[in-house]
């Protein structure tokens, strides 16, 4: 009788260290799907395009990760995307540099980050109640500013390089995302900051008695979500050269779908950086993919949500298990 | 000593009313602002011809109220509208009877609130995730049915009717949207069904524990949040005589307001059928006159997102 519970309890252990590494796993089952199946997709120019592609969902997915470690919740983050972008586009139309430019898109990051900590920390609304309606007051205002067309001005080289650049055939724009990656996974991994998010999320009542500032922590979590979609759009206009309208909103479900993901890497259980990139560069593979296969968008829609759900599931149910062991 | 007394009492219920009815004065008075702009606002014509989209976006607020008051989402409702929308118009375009296709769109809309129920309520993923993938999913779906065009033959004029007819001075949009209403809030405010799911978005654990089977109640509530769209869907495709691919989405946010703007009136901060039935008919109200004094959709939804923090802001202040 002994005997059988602990085979149970170790069959349970096996499946959730391998739900623990489902994403990897399924991440090269894909790859190798695609480069058996679909013509010139293993090639290095494809790679590198998906590289320059994940860099804009990879910076978002950091955005979410921040704010989903410590517990909350900002589906702003591709409207705060997409409305830096306007915002620089706007600098660069009143003839303004490329140092102007970024400020005020980083700027319109933080305000924005601001407004939802205000809401979450202060007036206690549900975060993901807060950040979605500031997702539509964003929208709101971009598509006013915007007329729902795109801004074209005339971009200097500097602010171009940031997206198209290369340094040594690597792209500049990788360059600054493993940058925000390292830079990200020192202060989630390293720093007392990092860690109290991490409590925060975890449990925040007992955080909250251990003496961290929870609210505080969790306001700041969304300030810097906002900075850093705010870069994401900083990034996508560079590298489009121009500032299209809620251009940022297509990879929100993506970025979010890749901080989910991230648990089921490389057996961590928790959302992580390393995860999440990985996650991104997952969510760009398949879109890539089935793009290159000449499939419908209209299915890609069809697959963002299905693997969305499947990243979900599989989360849900390696705790599941963990919990009951 | 007693002067002190009143004056606090008076502040207090100045305070209270301000916040139990506040954005309700608020609204009359851009109503009012709206029919000095625009003389053609304050009329009962415009008032009747109102409620047809009043009736469309309160069926919707209403599938949102449901998953609401159970303390869950479901962002998935727009797409089901317009997957229900598409197949009905779509089926009939291909030869079936307005029955079938009536039928079928339901169906499809009670099948995706049950797997939503599913997703929610049995794998425990949260609602936001669950809804908001189907809603993808469906959204997919309808695209891939319909090719992205919009259907517009073969439509019979039973359908429309349903969508454009009247019923003596009255819409029948109005009609079946009033007669659902009724027999919501019955079904709400009179029953045991709709006194424990109220209980269940209290209180989950103590229902739990007094017995109730809190899964079964929840994935209803799904399952009628899934309903609620399909036959929005329906009537919207019957209104229109075609199906506009992305009608639903723009309605969620619409929808959402409306439930919430409801929620924000009276004292407790609850969601319940009729006063969604007014907040649709506020944010409709709001719709219409924006677009009488000819500003565009853009400041619409600005508006609509601000509506939608003032009211939620309210009823959390409310609850501290």
């Amino acid at each position: 009788m002994n005997t059988r519970h602990l085979s149970r309890a170790s069959r349970r252990a096996i499946l959730a260290r391998i739900l623990g590494w489902s994403t990897p796993i399924a991440l090269l089952a894909t790859f190798l799907f695609f480069a058996a199946s679909v013509p010139y997709f293993a090639t290095l120019s494809t790679f590198l395009e998906l590289l320059n592609q994940t860099v804009v969902l990879g910076i978002l997915a950091l955005a979410f990760l921040f704010v989903h470690v410590s517990g909350g919740f900002d589906i702003s983050i591709g409207a705060t995307c997409s409305f830096a972008g306007v915002i620089a586009a706007l600098i660069f139309r009143q003839s303004g540099g490329t140092a102007e430019a970024i400020l005020a898109g980083l700027g319109v990051g933080v305000l924005i980050g601001i407004i939802n900590a205000f809401l979450c920390g202060i007036v206690k609304i549900e975060p993901i109640l807060a950040t979605l309606s500031i997702m539509f007051v964003v929208q709101g205002i971009e598509l006013m500013i915007t007329k729902a067309s795109g801004l074209y001005p005339r971009m200097p080289s500097g602010f171009l390089f940031l997206g198209r650049g290369s340094v040594f055939h690597v792209p500049f724009s990788v360059i600054v995302l493993l940058a925000l990656a390292l830079l990200s996974r020192f202060i989630l991994r390293r720093t007392r900051f990092g860690a109290n998010l991490y409590a925060t999320g975890g449990n925040r009542e007992t955080a909250r008695a251990c003496g961290i500032n929870v609210r505080a922590l969790s306001m700041s979590s969304y300030v810097v979500s906002g900075i850093l979609a705010s870069f994401a759009g900083i990034m996508l206009t560079s590298r489009l050269g121009s500032a299209q309208t809620m251009a940022g909103e297509g990879y929100l479900l993506y970025a979010i779908g890749a901080v989910f993901l991230s648990t089921t890497m490389f057996g961590v259980g928790q959302s992580n950086v390393e995860g999440s990139i990985l996650g991104a560069v997952f969510m760009m593979t398949i879109s890539t993919g089935l793009t290159m296969a000449n499939i419908w968008w209209y299915w890609q829609y069809v697959v963002t949500g299905l693997l969305l759900l499947l990243a979900v599931m599989a989360t849900s149910l390696r705790r599941r298990l963990s919990a009951g062991l | 000593m007693k002067t002190i007394h009143k004056q606090n009492f008076t502040y207090r219920a100045l305070g209270s009313f301000l916040l139990n009815y506040g954005t309700l004065l608020g609204f009359v008075v851009v109503f009012a602002v709206f029919g000095i702009m625009s003389p053609r606002f304050a009329t009962l014509s415009n008032f009747i011809m109102g409620t047809r989209q009043m009736a469309i976006l309160f069926l919707m607020a209403l599938g949102a109220t449901f998953a609401l008051v159970e303390g869950g989402f479901d962002l998935s409702i727009g797409s089901v509208v317009g997957i229900a929308a598409v197949l009905a118009c779509g089926l009939q375009s291909s030869g079936f009877g307005v029955a079938t296709a009536i039928s079928a769109a339901l169906g499809i809309a009670v099948l995706i609130g049950l797997v939503n129920a599913v997703n929610i309520v049995l794998l425990g993923i949260t609602p936001f995730i669950a809804t908001i993938s189907m809603m993808f999913i469906i959204q997919g779906l309808e695209l891939v049915y319909s090719g992205g065009r919009v259907i517009t033959r073969g439509i019979s004029d039973s359908y429309r009717f349903l969508g454009q007819g009247w019923i003596g001075p009255l819409p029948l949009l109005a009609i079946i949207a009033i007669s659902v209403a009724v027999i919501a809030y019955i079904l709400m405010s009179r029953t045991k069904f709709g006194r424990y799911a109220y209980a269940i978005g209290q209180n989950r654990r103590a229902v739990f524990l007094s017995g109730v089977s809190v899964n079964t109640y929840r994935m209803l509530l799904y399952v009628l949040a899934g309903l609620m769209g399909g036959i929005a869907g329906v009537l919207l495709g019957a209104r229109l005589g075609s199906a506009p691919v992305w009608a639903g989405q723009k309605l969620l946010l619409q929808a959402y307001a409306a439930a919430f703007l409801g929620s924000s009136f009276g004292s407790e901060g609850e969601f319940g059928v009729m006063r969604t039935l007014l907040g649709a008919f506020l944010i409709a109200g709001l719709d219409n006159g924006l677009s009488m004094i000819g500003y565009g959709w853009y400041l619409q939804q600005i508006f609509l997102g601000l509506v939608l923090i003032m009211a939620i802001s309210v009823t959390s202040l409310r609850k501290t």
